[in-house]
């Protein structure tokens, strides 16, 4: 029975135990780092490539700053871009080179399809070394997003030589994470945690923290009660916590609220080539039917920002002078009554057709759903039937992708993509907002718009164009903006401080922190 | 005896190759693209060059019967493909975390019987007791009450608020604690309403008064006799209570974040990943066919006169 006994605890302690101190900061995050190949997607999460990897470049909403080059220049034609790498190391001692890029664009223009969602893969025309640190890159037609596409999580971050398999094809893996951001991979536990420690070799301001755990944590509550209960000093990135818990842990003595700038505009696609939304006043009966106040105040909890066109007019060129439609209930009525949409109980019609709209929204998205109910009650308001209809997510995408859709949920992609990138998409079949603007007459012009913004060097000539099509959206009334959304993070005061926000969403500035008893 | 067991054990082989072909023919009936969930996942809008790529990597690009036929091929030799999300071998992960699953599992395992076993015979001895009677609550509030509620006001009792017990993690022998007792609350307070129905329904069995009128001592009757036929309807409860175990997990192993298989295959199930998927069914496919002879053989141990195969 002892011996029974002694087993029993063995085989409850057979656990590990990590022991923590000062020098390590806790945070926690939905699943494992992955293998932080720098190069490839899924499992490897965004925020541990740009915690391991330097891009060339770094963006930031006044312009873009030195990076892994320490300057570069483009051509007058605007097809040559000449990088100057800095003295940089990576993780493992060895020196970053130009041959060090080369081997890097390689390996990601060999598998060119896998990034077809990036439109620089397509203009890169060849790259090469011209010395030891300089490292040219030429296009085939000029890009002005070039820089801000360079900067981005993936694929264009740099790994170390010594990281590659001799194959030297990083879609097939990678030999060891080594790059030359401010942290490499010291330990990962499957389900458990990842574990980064100080990159000593780092070019930049070094680390105050020797080590980054980051806990596996699926469930957002188990994340909340971990932060509460000190177990993690921070909570950070897309869908860590709800709004409800920041605005209550807002209130709490020993955590730090932080808000970001607006990142994203959540928006509502408006399908111009279907069914009834196909009818220009019906689309813009919907604009003013729909009270945001109350969806910003009641849904949102004043955690977000009213929004009134589809990119914030903060973004450079994206101040279109637009006057937004206002909630006014009667002249949404007034508009569809003189469209000939008459009332007959509670919903109208017209030619026996009664006012009906399909609105998909993804099932599990417990914000989606709630506005899409207030959104439902409000255009009743004005005899409009809105089905809501709740999609599991890939379904949902998928809808989204072929046009099956009269309204659908929507989100711009947040810096640095807002706006030229997200813009260039619009021309892609694949995309929401490509169908939602099918029915258009003006969609081949628009197209045309944002082929010539996106490869012109005057910035005159871009704000024009940027204001005619985002005048187009609105007069044409393709989008129901709602919101601008905010990065969101809770910190505990007595652990952490100097949290800052990074650029992108993806972009954890974990390397600023310091310990606050320090 | 053993010819039956052995029958019972070959027989695995026609069940799993249908479960086999039912679970890879059915995940392919739904309308959903793998390779879009891949790609959504991975934060990329699902260009056709993109999707055409990844389909082809995924293998998903063949005739169904051909990826069935390469499956197969790899499945007789445990190669169960690479999980489309992790690109990592799917039995060898599900390998990975089972062993938390089980532990958790087992331990619940042992709480219920613990628990249940010496409640239900207490009942079913002290009958219309004030004992009985908090049993019966016991058993009531226990069914009623659902795991995952149950796991946060543990929670919130012993972590948030006491702050005596680790919310989450593997963290020595305390963090086992509230998993173990969230996952068997349900399992115990059935079993308990069980042992107690059947024990009384063997008290009350003539060959007792029997018994009784011979003079054979009532601890002798109580263990030798009514015990021991009580548990068979106590042993088959204990057999589907394993599965739903199995099945509970997945809350706890969210709930308290252990790197258990439940969790792993849901977010399997989310993200639509095909081989994990498979694999998992061939493997609980088994072990339930496992469990279920054990219990078998146990019945037979139990009450001699069950014959098998005859």
């Amino acid at each position: 029975m002892k011996k029974f006994i002694i087993i029993f605890f063995i085989f409850l302690l057979s656990t590990t135990v990590y022991a923590q101190d000062d020098s390590t900061l806790t945070i926690a995050w939905p699943v494992n780092a992955g293998p932080v190949n720098p190069h490839l997607y899924n499992p490897n999460q965004m925020y541990a490539q740009t915690m391991v990897y330097d891009s060339l470049v770094r963006y930031t909403p006044d312009g873009m700053e030195a990076a892994l080059a320490e300057s570069w220049h483009i051509s007058d034609d605007g097809l040559t871009y000449t990088f100057k790498l800095r003295n940089a190391k990576f993780s493992d001692g060895s020196p970053v080179t130009a041959e060090a890029v080369v081997m890097n664009f390689n390996a990601v223009m060999q598998n060119k399809a896998r990034h077809s969602w990036i439109a620089l893969v397509s203009m890169i025309e060849s790259f090469s070394a011209k010395d030891d640190k300089t490292f040219i890159l030429k296009l085939s037609k000029p890009y002005n997003l070039t820089l801000k596409e360079l900067s981005v999580a993936r694929p264009f971050r740099i790994l170390a030589p010594n990281g590659f398999l001799d194959n030297k094809d990083t879609s097939k893996g990678i030999k060891a994470p080594i790059g030359s951001g401010p942290w490499k991979l010291k330990e990962t536990k499957l389900g458990e945690y990842d574990i980064f420690e100080r990159n000593e070799y780092y070019w930049g301001q070094k680390p105050k923290y020797k080590y980054v755990k980051v806990l596996v944590l699926p469930d957002a509550n188990s994340r909340i009660i971990a932060l509460e209960t000190g177990k993690i000093d921070m909570l950070l990135g897309e869908g860590s916590f709800t709004i409800e818990n920041f605005v209550r842990l807002s209130k709490n003595k020993d955590i730090a609220a932080y808000k970001s700038e607006p990142r994203v505009t959540n928006m509502i696609a408006l399908n111009t080539a279907r069914n009834n939304t196909k009818d220009v006043n019906v689309r813009k009966a919907v604009m003013m039917a729909v009270n945001k106040d109350n969806i910003i105040k009641y849904i949102l909890l004043n955690q977000e920002i009213k929004a009134e066109q589809i990119f914030n007019p903060e973004l450079e060129y994206c101040n279109a002078g637009i006057i937004p439609y206002e909630y006014n209930i009667n002249k949404a009525n007034e508009i569809l009554e003189n469209a000939g949409w008459k009332k007959k109980g509670l919903y109208r019609e017209k030619d026996g057709i009664i006012l009906s709209i399909d609105m998909h929204y993804i099932g599990i998205d417990p914000k989606q759903k709630a506005i899409a109910e207030i959104i439902q009650a409000d255009l009743m308001q004005a005899g409009i039937k809105l089905n809501l209809v709740a999609e599991e997510s890939t379904i949902f995408y998928s809808l989204q992708a072929n046009g099956s859709f009269d309204m659908i949920f929507n989100k711009t992609w947040g810096p640095p993509f807002d706006p030229g990138t997200f813009a260039g998409s619009m021309r892609k079949p694949s995309h929401a907002d490509y169908q939602a603007q099918s029915g258009l007459k003006e969609k081949a012009h628009i197209d045309n718009i944002i082929s010539e913004l996106i490869i012109s060097d005057n910035n005159t000539f871009i704000a024009d164009k940027y204001k005619e099509m985002l005048n187009i959206f609105h007069n044409e009334a393709v989008y129901l903006p709602i919101s601008y959304e905010l990065d969101l993070a809770l910190v505990r005061k007595d652990k952490v401080k100097n949290f800052q926000f990074g650029n992108m969403v993806t972009e954890f500035m974990l390397h600023t922190l310091e310990p606050y008893n320090d | 005896m053993i010819k039956y067991i052995v029958k019972r054990l070959l027989l695995i082989i026609p069940v799993m190759l249908a479960v086999s072909f039912i679970v890879f023919t059915v995940l392919r009936l739904g309308p959903v693209d793998p390779a879009q969930a891949y790609l959504l996942n991975s934060r990329i809008p699902p260009t056709a060059e993109a999707l055409s790529v990844t389909r082809a990597e995924l293998g998903l690009d063949k005739p169904f019967f051909t990826q069935y036929a390469l499956w197969l091929k790899g499945a007789v030799q445990l190669d169960f493909g690479v999980s489309y999300m992790t690109k990592r071998d799917a039995f060898g992960d599900l390998m990975y975390y089972f062993p938390t699953t089980l532990k958790v599992t087992f331990l619940a395992m042992i709480v219920v019987i613990i628990v249940s076993i010496p409640l239900g015979i207490l009942g079913a001895v002290k009958k219309d007791s004030l004992a009985d009677k908090l049993i019966k609550f016991f058993s009531f509030i226990g069914v009623s009450t659902p795991s995952f509620w149950f796991g946060f006001l543990l929670i919130y009792i012993f972590a948030l608020k006491l702050n005596i017990l680790p919310p989450f993690g593997l963290e020595g022998i305390s963090s086992w604690i509230m998993p173990i007792l969230t996952l068997g609350l349900m399992s115990s307070a059935i079993n308990t309403r069980i042992t107690r129905t059947s024990f009384l329904e063997h008290i009350n069995n003539r060959s007792v008064w029997y018994l009784k009128v011979n003079g054979v001592h009532k601890n002798t009757i109580m263990g030798k006799y009514v015990l021991k036929n009580s548990m068979l309807p106590v042993i088959t409860s204990l057999g589907m209570h394993f599965g739903e175990l199995i099945g509970g997990a997945v809350v706890v192993e969210v709930l308290f974040a252990l790197p258990g298989v439940g969790r792993y295959v849901v977010s399997s199930i989310t993200n639509h990943d095909y081989p994990v998927i498979q694999c998992f069914m061939i493997l609980m496919t088994g072990v339930f066919i496992i469990v279920n002879l054990i219990i078998d053989i146990i019945y037979v141990y139990l009450n001699p006169k069950i014959k098998y195969g005859a």
